[in-house]
């Protein structure tokens, strides 16, 4: 029965997306497999877990959430997908991004391939993920658990909307060592999270079209006595660096103890990121 | 017209008022706000502006000064005892090898870092010295087989760099803070730890002036005796020791100590003392410049540009010049062979490399790791699944392997160097360079896409050789101008990745050697070539062999020189091409195969080349292998892994050939 049904969800490849018909009630789920770390969350979220995944031993260094099942297979690097694996886990379904689109071919003999633009596309990426989600539900069949994480999403943000209003200003930022340092602004899931909770973001200059700058330690005088949160992963060295600069010590931030550490939130993420950063702002405002 | 010249001090002073101008442009608003005393003296903590500029932009631009002096004196030291205008740090391969110990240690051996990151660069630095002058060795330290041993190095060493960072590393971050050399400061310390070791250095230098001196007379010099030859060592160490504690500091600023001193020539620095003089002040002068221009430039824009990597596209094209104005004399003809001992019994050495890539290529097809990461070997249905996967990426490596190691030993007969080889002819390097541009003008580019950008890259890289091989009287020429190509790239490259872009991502996995988007047609064609190549070489057979003996032999011999080089250059460059495409530009095998090859005994003629094929084909076979299942689930690209197998192999060869040739 089973092996039918993944016969038919085989059936048409080119045109998948637009042939292919719901599958009715609760039916086995199809082994997909996602090659992007917020696909693979809304994945999750939606109840059909990936059968393989991109660098399972990151999941718990860069998403974190949701948790990441136990049976999900590691697939190799999103630079070099191990085909041989995909080949084996016989998966009905490949959800990738446009930057694999020169593996679409190799992908597509092993099963039809479904990318979703996100980002940089010239405008917030928030609108293209929910987009995104609605798009995974109907063809995984999951319409009612799509519109569900919507719900849920947009609930968690009003209510972290209220809980944060004092928060005011706020930047903010990964260090790449003590002297480099990224930047989030417009462009990324972060700010849209800034815009959904009404919070304006302290950084004052653009960013790239994925939604983030670089700068210098001293760059970030920029930010004034804002708050600024600097997210995991910090570099091992570099919070004993910061103790004794006298450069971050002198930040406004600094001295007003307005700064604090965050753990990681996928910058590439979808909802459940989302959803992840409003939680954590209203931890750190309460 | 030489009295014309103004005094070479004149131009490093008009220098310096455009480095004053643009600093004051970039720090005057600031420290007119803040005045001259809080600029200077530690700030109070609550005026913000002071302690920006005090903590930040004043290190910074005193870092410059620093850097740019050590680079300029290491670069000049470097040109005079080696006699070489076109030494120094990067063109030695010194500050990649630096660069490659920060990164070892930093990975795996962090307690070498925490007692002395100076030591471990400088380790490096010496280590990759070392390994160029043995290669040179051989080459009776003829200046452009030098530098081309030096260039080769470096890019092995920043292959090794970008391997280790691509492995470690989920977001590119920490990559470009050691390829792309920033300048950013956070207070004093890392200037008030530079400034002294570098006068310290600068003193042993001058003090060393007066012998220094003396080497200008050139080989004259060396029957002043045994003590001239530890003044070139010792004035060697320094220069090391000023590029490792610079890389320890900031990271690689390329080609600065290249373009310091030929600035300083040109300016009419001729005497040792002035040149000493000028060098280092113009280096300042120009990574203060460049630098100041940066941070104006991401103030407005907020792009943050790394210096180390710009400094790099400025240098390139000066080497460009120096080769191409000085060239000529430095071109003298090779002859630094060692007589390998050839093998009585050729054809049943080129039976057993054939045997062995057989065997590795069967193992390589029936053996590979189940979903849960065991061994076994698969038949039957798996295998036929598999097969389309296992297939093509083995047949394209191998023959990827045959094309470069064809490529290689043509080139090395053709030029007489031994550091000769298809990476460094410039057609990777065009390569590269085609699919770079097809990444950023195509949004969703496939595979077919970038094969066109590589062709038309290498295409244009080709025409460019030949238009000039009218003029270019040596194959070395040819071959410099190549790895200057690649040197400008590998900078232009850490630009691109500094921006965190996520479209560099699969171009770096494809310079790597990844052949992961390998089709069965692409398998196909590049067999086809493979095998056509090798019996087209056979024609080359007679011509070339007249070629090993000299050009006037070959000439006499009724070959005509000049076409025949260019039709061997386009043969070699057109091979390279089509194995560039699978298997990136850094897998060194085209340098490697035709080396080991003379080591086994296969030294001549249609034996050398054979057996060249055959092992560059092995080579690869193997390192597909390893590269699919060592490390599964993740695979390691096939073109580095075949670097790191026959890098070491290749540098003890080099070693004891050179430690040979010594004894004659």
């Amino acid at each position: 029965m089973t092996k039918m049904r993944r016969r038919n969800f085989l059936f048409g490849s080119a045109a998948f997306a637009a042939t292919l018909r719901p599958v009715p009630g609760r039916a086995a789920a199809p082994r997909v497999v996602a090659l992007d770390y917020g696909l693979a969350q809304t994945l999750i979220e939606l109840g059909v877990p990936p059968v393989g995944l991109i660098d399972t031993q990151g999941w718990a260094e860069w998403p974190i959430e949701p948790p990441l099942p136990a049976s999900v297979v590691n697939i190799g690097s999103s630079f070099e997908v191990n085909m041989e694996l995909l080949q084996l886990l016989k998966p009905d379904l490949i959800i990738s991004t446009p930057y694999l689109e020169w593996v679409r071919p190799q992908l597509e003999q092993i099963a039809p391939v479904k990318s979703f633009p996100i980002h940089a596309l010239g405008s917030s990426p928030y609108p293209h993920i929910i987009a995104a989600t609605r798009e995974l539900g109907r063809m995984l069949g999951r319409q009612g658990e799509a519109e569900a994480l919507i719900d849920r999403t947009d609930n968690e943000l009003q209510v972290a909307k209220a809980s944060t209003r004092h928060l005011g200003k706020l930047a903010v930022i990964t260090f790449i060592d003590a002297r480099n340092i990224r930047v989030y602004g417009p462009g990324g899931i972060f700010q849209d999270v800034f815009d959904r909770l009404e919070l304006e973001n302290a950084w004052p200059h653009p960013t790239n079209e994925w939604g983030f700058g670089d700068t210098s330690m001293a760059g970030l005088v920029d930010i004034g006595d804002s708050r600024l949160f600097y997210m995991d992963p910090v570099p091992p060295d570099l919070l004993a660096t910061l103790a004794d600069s006298p450069l971050w010590q002198s930040m406004p931030f600094v001295k007003n103890g307005h700064a604090q550490r965050m753990a990681s939130v996928l910058m590439f993420g979808t909802l459940p990121a989302a959803s992840r950063f409003a939680r954590l702002l209203t931890e750190a405002a309460a | 017209m030489k009295s014309l010249h103004p005094h070479p001090l004149f131009w490093a002073g008009l220098l310096s008022c455009v480095a004053l101008a643009i600093t004051a442009l970039n720090l005057g608003p600031m420290i007119s706000i803040i005045g001259w005393r809080a600029a200077f003296s530690a700030p109070s903590p609550s005026d913000s502006l002071a302690v920006l500029v005090h903590y930040s932009l004043l290190p910074r631009l005193a870092m410059a000064c620093v850097c740019g002096f050590a680079l300029g004196l290491s670069g000049m030291l470097f040109q005079h005892v080696l006699r070489n205008p076109l030494a120094s740090p990067s063109t030695l391969g010194v500050e990649a090898g630096a660069q490659l110990a920060l990164a070892l240690a930093m990975l795996w051996f962090p307690a070498l870092l925490g007692w002395s990151r100076d030591a471990t660069t400088a380790l490096g630095g010496f280590a990759a010295m070392a390994l160029v002058f043995a290669a040179a060795w051989r080459l009776k330290f003829q200046p452009v087989a030098i530098i081309l041993s030096g260039l080769v190095v470096g890019l092995y060493c920043t292959a090794i760099v970008t391997l280790l960072t691509l492995m470690n590393d989920h977001y590119l971050s920490g990559l470009f803070i050691w390829g792309g050399g920033s300048l950013n400061q956070n207070d004093w310390r890392q200037v008030q730890g530079l400034f002294p070791k570098v006068v310290a250095c600068s003193l042993v230098a001058f003090m060393l002036a007066r012998q220094l001196s003396v080497l200008t007379l050139g080989d004259t010099a060396q029957s002043l005796g045994i003590k001239l030859q530890f003044t070139r060592a010792g004035v060697l160490f320094v220069a090391v020791a000023l590029t490792a504690f610079t890389v320890s500091a900031v990271g690689v600023i390329g080609f600065l100590g290249l373009a310091a001193p030929a600035i300083a020539r040109a300016t009419g620095a001729r005497r040792i003392k002035s040149r000493m003089i000028v060098s280092p002040l113009i280096g300042s002068l120009l990574l203060v410049i460049i630098d100041q221009v940066l941070q104006i430039y991401a103030a407005k824009t907020s792009v943050h540009l790394p210096t180390g990597a710009i400094t790099a596209l400025i240098g390139v094209p000066v080497l460009l010049i120096v080769i191409l104005r000085r060239g000529r004399s430095m071109l003298a003809a090779a002859d630094g062979k060692a007589a390998l001992p050839a093998s009585r019994l050729p054809l049943r050495v080129i039976a057993s490399i054939a045997l062995l890539l057989l065997v590795v290529a069967s193992i390589a097809v029936f053996v590979g790791r189940d979903v849960d990461g065991a061994w076994i070997s698969q038949g039957g249905a798996t295998l036929e699944s598999l097969l389309p996967w296992r297939g093509p990426r083995l047949v394209a490596a191998m023959s990827a392997g045959l094309m470069l190691a064809l490529a290689g030993s043509l080139l090395q007969r053709l030029t007489g160097n031994s550091m000769a080889s298809p990476e460094v002819l410039g057609v990777s390097a065009g390569t590269a360079f085609g699919q770079l541009c097809i990444l950023f003008i195509i949004a969703e580019p496939t595979y077919g896409h970038r094969m066109f950008g590589g062709f038309s890259g290498a295409a244009i890289v080709l025409t460019v050789l030949f238009a000039m091989s009218r003029k270019v009287r040596s194959g070395n020429q040819f071959l410099i101008i190549g790895v200057s190509l690649g040197a400008l790239l590998s900078a232009l490259i850490s630009v691109i990745l500094a921006s965190g872009d996520p479209r560099a991502v699969s171009l770096i996995s494809w310079m790597a050697g990844s052949t992961y988007g390998i089709s069965r047609q692409i398998a196909w064609i590049s067999l086809a070539f493979a095998v056509s190549g090798l019996a087209a070489v056979t024609l080359f057979l007679r011509p070339l062999q007249q070629f090993a003996l000299g050009d006037i032999s070959a000439h006499s011999h009724g070959v005509d020189v000049a076409k025949f080089r260019v039709m061997i250059l386009g043969f070699a460059a057109l091979l390279t091409a089509i194995a560039t495409l699978v298997v990136g530009p850094l897998s060194f095998v085209g340098l490697m195969a035709p080396h080991m090859a003379q080591r086994l005994g296969l030294t001549r003629g249609l034996a050398h080349l054979l057996g060249s094929a055959l092992l560059g084909a092995l080579l690869m076979a193997i390192a597909d292998f390893i590269g699919r299942t060592i490390y599964f689930p993740w695979q390691l690209p096939t073109g580095l892994v075949a670097t790191l197998l026959g890098g070491p192999v290749f540098a003890l060869l080099l070693i004891r050939t050179g430690r040979r040739s010594m004894q004659h």
